[in-house]
């Protein structure tokens, strides 16, 4: 059971009840012979999962051998050692399977894993060719999370690879992306990766900011990624002057991570003691 | 020939007789793994060969097996230096122990995990019922740990599952010999501040030059030199220049961004901070003994305990060893690294300096082929429980990993101190391997007698920089191949999703890998344009 998951953009409470009634959906579905195989990849035993897939009998219908040829391409990828012939030969399995029907969810997910390819896994990345792909997926609706995924893909590359003229131009196409984003989840990553790019390129830190307080406003981080952000909003608002939205944010760094050492700084400043400070050099043009 | 013939069945016979007599007791033998008395045989693996912990772990066997007549536990101790290679070979070849140490700082084994060890994360989400009746009743497993187990090796991120339980904790301490201490200085207790341990070594001299000795400050070998002076004086002093360069607002700069600042020409090792630390580095080589480099731990070890030094750094795992093998009555203390009120050269030394969010160590797994894995898996809740690791504690000498349990009053000043700045910056041992081979290559023009830090850095600025390109190159293609490495199983999360239903802990893993995923390829190529364009993309609008 597929349900179309190209959502607008929802409350996460909606998003889950969307996410959940997906899964209660499919749970009645009787379980693939491919479930275990999925189950090795899910924890890296990819030896394990090829010598399984070829123990497993014969699908009974089309639809049954889509799945498993689905299967067995992303396992075929998975093996070692990695060639550029074995991932000819991975492509080709996914170009048959989008030939078939190019918009359902094993085809989405294959067009995405062959950005992926073109991406990061050929020995000369084809940034163009993977951004091709990403865009295709972004730009048409379908079932699945690859559309977002392929988004983000997307994002990061304009914001960094893609021949693109100066970075100014890079951050106001990504900007493009973030807006057509739907999927809170993704949202907040590519708020996330902006920010980080503002600061690269040492545009004005005030714009990372912004961009950090609305992931923040979305939420769901959870450990290292989660505390830093914390000390990073709270570091961006002390460098704008913002000493109460710093404190704030200390504050929650010390309810939510006590042990992390990095509240030291903040007790040190509210106490008036000097504190090394950051340069010129990374504070914005 | 036929007188020889019978002497010959003789010898065969007592030969056949010692071999099974041999045999039979080793078979039979209490704890045998082929032990005939029908318990199932546990077996535990580790590397802690130190004083301390083995006896310890006999001593929790003693009390598990007094409590569990029905099982056996057996420990199976391994030298550190082969152990690595003595595991593989016992995982692949089927005979390995049912619970085993393991840690992936070796490098090189991520592979292991999840070929041989059983993920334990719906246990640890459960209380351990061996702390009913104790302040621990309820609590989850996990939350019993004074890190809640929140350490890479025990919950394995890319994996998604906790698979070890920990067992310890760790810091480094100096201790030190107090009558020496009091005969050279007159007095037994160290300096606590870094100008007055300077001040001890100006003493020190005076007193080897009058009493015709050769006393060091610190002992020396290439472990107690290199977590002296690289590990810690030079990253302690970097830590103003590594906030200048926090692009990232993260209180400093991690390894990849410290070597991108620096391609980038916003810091470099002529920066009056680094000269600075240099100086002191040189100074402080100066109250090693000669060759320290080429020594191993162990004669630093000798070295103090033959009262030719005064102290040396080592880990807490080497305390009871000290303490057991010290002639005389040993003192141990935090070292009083440098702050800003110490005296010339030490202004750029922000202090104090945290020593973490005192995560646990000494990582246990359970064997995914061992026979008896309930058994295995009792014991490991055992071995953590609050009476269990208070055994451990007690008769190891070592720090609890688990909650509630007792410091005793000599293993206090153990404890990680919490409160302090965060390094992250490791200027000399940090960026990787070759420019770790440079530092290693020209350190002898820094420290010899005959060196200073101008030579020092003529010969380092030749190589460094080609070095840390090499490093950078290497660091993204284990960047890539852990994206390729990663991209099937997160394929799998989602198409698992999507045929059994939604599971929620699969579901929030998938998306927290993911997140980082994103965050990790932005790092990657904001390497990679910072390669190809280097300090002139502070130019581009």
């Amino acid at each position: 059971m597929l349900i179309v998951c190209e959502m607008p953009r929802l409350i996460p409470l909606g998003r889950l009840l969307c996410v959940g009634l997906s899964g209660i959906l499919s749970a009645g579905a009787n379980p693939t012979p491919e479930v275990a195989i999925w189950e090795k990849l899910s924890v890296y035993q990819s030896a394990v999962a090829e010598l399984e897939l070829d123990d497993l009998p014969s699908p009974d219908n089309a639809a049954e051998q889509r799945e498993r040829d689905f299967c067995a391409a992303v396992v075929h990828l998975d093996q070692q050692p990695l060639s550029e012939s074995r991932l000819n030969v991975v492509e080709k399995r996914f170009v048959a399977l989008i030939e078939a029907e190019d918009n359902d969810e094993i085809a989405r997910a294959s067009r995405y894993l062959m950005g992926r390819i073109a991406q990061v896994f050929r020995a000369t990345p084809d940034a163009v060719k993977a951004a091709d792909y990403f865009r295709g997926l972004a730009e048409q609706p379908g079932p699945g999370i690859w559309g977002e995924q392929a988004r983000m893909k997307l994002t990061l590359l304009t914001l960094y690879v893609l021949p693109i003229r100066t970075p100014s131009e890079r951050l106001e196409l990504a900007e493009t992306y973030l807006e057509a984003a739907r999927d809170p989840i993704a949202v907040r990553d590519m708020h996330r990766l902006l920010a980080r790019a503002i600061l690269f390129y040492n545009f004005p830190p005030k714009g990372a900011l912004e961009h950090l307080l609305a992931a923040d406003k979305i939420g769901g981080l959870v450990g290292t990624q989660a505390a830093s952000q914390l000390v990073q909003i709270g570091e961006l608002a002390w460098d704008e002057g913002d000493e109460e939205l710093a404190a704030h944010y200390y504050e929650r760094l010390s309810k939510e991570y006590p042990r992390d050492p990095r509240i030291f700084l903040m007790q040190q400043r509210l106490a008036g003691e000097p504190t090394p400070g950051r340069g010129e050099v990374v504070n914005g043009r | 020939m036929a007188a020889k013939k019978p002497r010959f069945n003789l010898a065969i016979v007592v030969l056949l007789g010692a071999y099974f007599t041999a045999a039979f007791v080793v078979l039979t033998r209490p704890g045998a793994a082929l032990s005939n008395d029908g318990r199932p045989v546990i077996r535990i693996a580790h590397w802690q060969i130190e004083a301390g912990p083995r006896e310890a772990l006999d001593a929790m066997i003693a009390r598990y097996e007094e409590l569990n007549p029905d099982v056996r536990v057996e420990q199976v101790a391994v030298p550190g230096n082969l152990y690595k290679q003595w595991l593989r070979t016992q995982l692949i070849g089927g005979s390995a122990p049912d619970i085993i140490e393991f840690g992936s700082f070796w490098g090189g084994v991520d592979d292991i995990p999840p070929r041989f060890f059983d993920p334990i994360s719906r246990f640890v989400e459960e209380p351990n019922p061996y702390n009913d009746g104790t302040s621990l009743e309820g609590m989850k497993w996990r939350d019993t740990f004074r890190d809640g187990l929140n350490t890479p090796d025990a919950y394995i991120e890319n994996l998604s599952n906790y698979y070890a339980v920990t067992l310890c904790m760790t810091s480094m301490r100096v201790f030190y010999n107090p009558s020496l201490l009091k005969e050279i200085s007159g007095s037994e207790t160290l300096p606590d501040t870094y100008r007055e341990m300077r001040a001890l070594g100006g003493t020190l001299r005076e007193y080897n030059q009058t009493h015709d000795t050769k006393i060091t400050l610190y002992a020396g070998s290439k472990f107690t030199g290199d977590a002296l002076m690289l590990e810690r004086m030079s990253s302690y002093g970097g830590l103003g220049l590594s906030f200048a360069n926090d692009r990232f607002r993260e209180q400093g700069m991690r390894k990849r961004d410290g070597a991108l600042e620096y391609i980038r020409g916003h810091w470099n090792f002529e920066h009056p901070d680094m000269q600075a630390s240099f100086i002191l580095m040189r100074e402080m080589a100066g109250q090693l003994r000669p060759g320290y480099q080429q020594m191993e731990r162990d004669a630093a070890i000798q070295e103090f305990l033959r009262r030719e030094s005064l102290m040396i750094l080592a880990g807490t795992w080497d305390a009871t060893s000290l303490r057991s093998l010290s002639p005389f009555e040993l003192e141990v203390t935090v070292f009083p690294w440098p702050t800003q009120t110490d005296g010339q050269l030490t202004s750029h030394y922000w202090g104090p300096v945290s020593e973490g969010a005192g995560t646990t160590n000494a990582a246990f797994y359970l064997n995914k082929a061992g026979q008896h894995k309930e058994h295995a898996l009792d014991f490991m809740r055992f071995m953590t429980g609050l009476e269990g690791n208070t055994i451990f504690a007690q008769t190891s000498g070592w720090l609890p990993s688990v909650r509630d349990v007792e410091v005793p009053d000599y293993a206090q000043s153990y404890l990680p101190r919490f409160e302090g700045y965060s390094v992250r910056t490791s200027y000399m041992r940090g960026f990787g391997s070759e420019t770790r081979e440079v530092w290693s290559r020209h350190m002898h023009h820094l420290t010899s007698s005959n060196g200073g830090v101008e030579p020092f850095l003529e010969a380092f600025h030749q190589e460094f920089p080609d070095a840390l390109l090499r490093d950078l190159t290497k660091d993204l293609r284990d960047v890539y191949l852990s994206i390729r490495r990663d991209l099937p199983p997160l394929t799998a999360l989602t198409v698992l999703d999507r045929l059994e239903g939604l599971d929620s802990n699969r579901h929030r893993s998938r998306l927290r890998r993911e997140s980082n995923q994103a965050i990790t390829e932005a790092k990657l190529y904001e390497a990679e344009f910072l390669m190809q364009h280097g300090p002139a993309m502070d130019e581009m609008e």
